[in-house]
């Protein structure tokens, strides 16, 4: 599983941070010196995210590009920023990538694998759920139910952060949910457009900022009520 | 007059008075179009029937099948509350999606260079 440095040139992460001073500069340096192109989208954080991105891309000028919403407007927003600016670079592949600190930097030439051997459009990277806390896969296994009863599509991770696309898989995406929901409304979506999808096991890493965020009880509440509103607009 | 009218009718006429002052306000200045006046007019119009001639909405309730005009007037109201609430959730949302729409476009336009920096 070698990728040459020319292929990464190629190779897009689009990194939302929302109030992440803690991991941001980590996160998006680790990234770069790998020699990936990192897409940082600083989603109207309140904190010192956008300052330390800015200081991080003096280091890495050519690696690290940086975008700002004025205003908090969601992951599934930044998301789409994130994208769409990738894909007016250029690049070829593009993952999406947590900036809490909670995706292994390793896992990044995992999830370009099948996209790059042409066996698949998009890629998920899977967390393993015995490694979560009780609360959280109880939360995630809810949520892989629902986006099988919801979008007919069963998947190992519905909610996972680490997701990979070529060029034009990412062009095809359109999501337009701007919270959590999101992860789900991608899956949606890989699957209306029949993109080939494969998943990929990852790992992940637990600290006291990655526990904070993501998928738990409320915010499933939240992304189920979205799902049914969604089910009388379409 | 005024002292054979029993008190929630007054409070309900007062308030009529000021809801359709209000709006035809709003009429003036081009805050709402002539459609709103027109619906917030009828819909005030007919609370205040309702209000002098219970007996009216005895006879509606009879044609839907239902015993007291009470009950017609409450089956109707949350309804259209119900109605309202989905109608101002979709509304919400929908702007929602127009200011995500123009908050990433701006981001996108104005990517952060390090010169926008040392400029500062």
């Amino acid at each position: 599983m070698i990728i040459m440095s020319d292929f990464k040139d190629d190779v897009y992460l689009v990194v939302p941070a929302y109030n992440e001073e803690k991991t941001v500069s980590e996160i998006i340096e680790g990234i770069a010196k790998e020699g990936y192109n990192v897409l940082l989208v600083n989603d109207g954080s309140a904190d010192n995210t956008l300052e330390l991105a800015i200081e991080s891309k003096r280091k890495y000028p050519d690696k690290i590009f940086i975008v700002s919403h004025m205003i908090n407007r969601g992951l599934g927003a930044a998301l789409n920023t994130g994208m769409e600016a990738a894909i007016k670079k250029d690049a070829q592949y593009i993952i999406t990538f947590d900036a809490d600190g909670q995706h292994a930097i390793e896992d990044i030439s995992k999830v370009i694998q099948p996209l790059y051997d042409g066996e698949a459009d998009a890629v998920i990277g899977s967390r393993p759920f015995e490694d979560m806390p009780l609360s959280k896969s109880f939360a995630n296994i809810v949520m892989n139910f629902l986006t099988l009863i919801f979008y007919r599509r069963k998947v190992k991770d519905s909610q996972s952060g680490l997701r990979a696309f070529t060029r034009d898989a990412a062009s095809k995406i359109n999501v337009v949910s701007s919270g959590y929901g999101v992860s789900s409304e991608f899956i949606k979506e890989i699957t209306d457009n029949n993109l080939r999808l494969s998943e990929v096991t990852i790992t992940t890493i637990y600290t006291p900022e990655t526990q904070n965020k993501g998928t738990d009880a409320i915010v499933g509440l939240k992304i189920l009520f979205k799902m049914i509103i969604d089910l009388f607009r379409f | 007059m005024l002292g054979s009218l029993h008190l929630y009718q007054v409070v309900i006429i007062i308030v009529a008075i000021f809801s359709i002052l209000f709006i035809y306000n709003r009429l003036r200045y081009k805050k709402s179009t002539p459609a709103t006046f027109v619906l917030f007019c009828v819909v005030w119009v007919f609370v205040l029937v309702m209000t002098f001639v219970p007996d009216v909405s005895t006879l509606i309730a009879m044609k839907f099948g239902m015993g007291r005009g009470l009950d017609f007037i409450s089956v109707v109201g949350l309804i259209i509350c119900f109605y309202l609430i989905f109608k101002l959730y979709i509304r919400i949302e929908d702007n929602e999606q127009q200011m995500d729409k123009l908050i990433r476009q701006l981001a996108i336009d104005n990517e952060i260079t390090l010169d926008d920096e040392d400029e500062e």
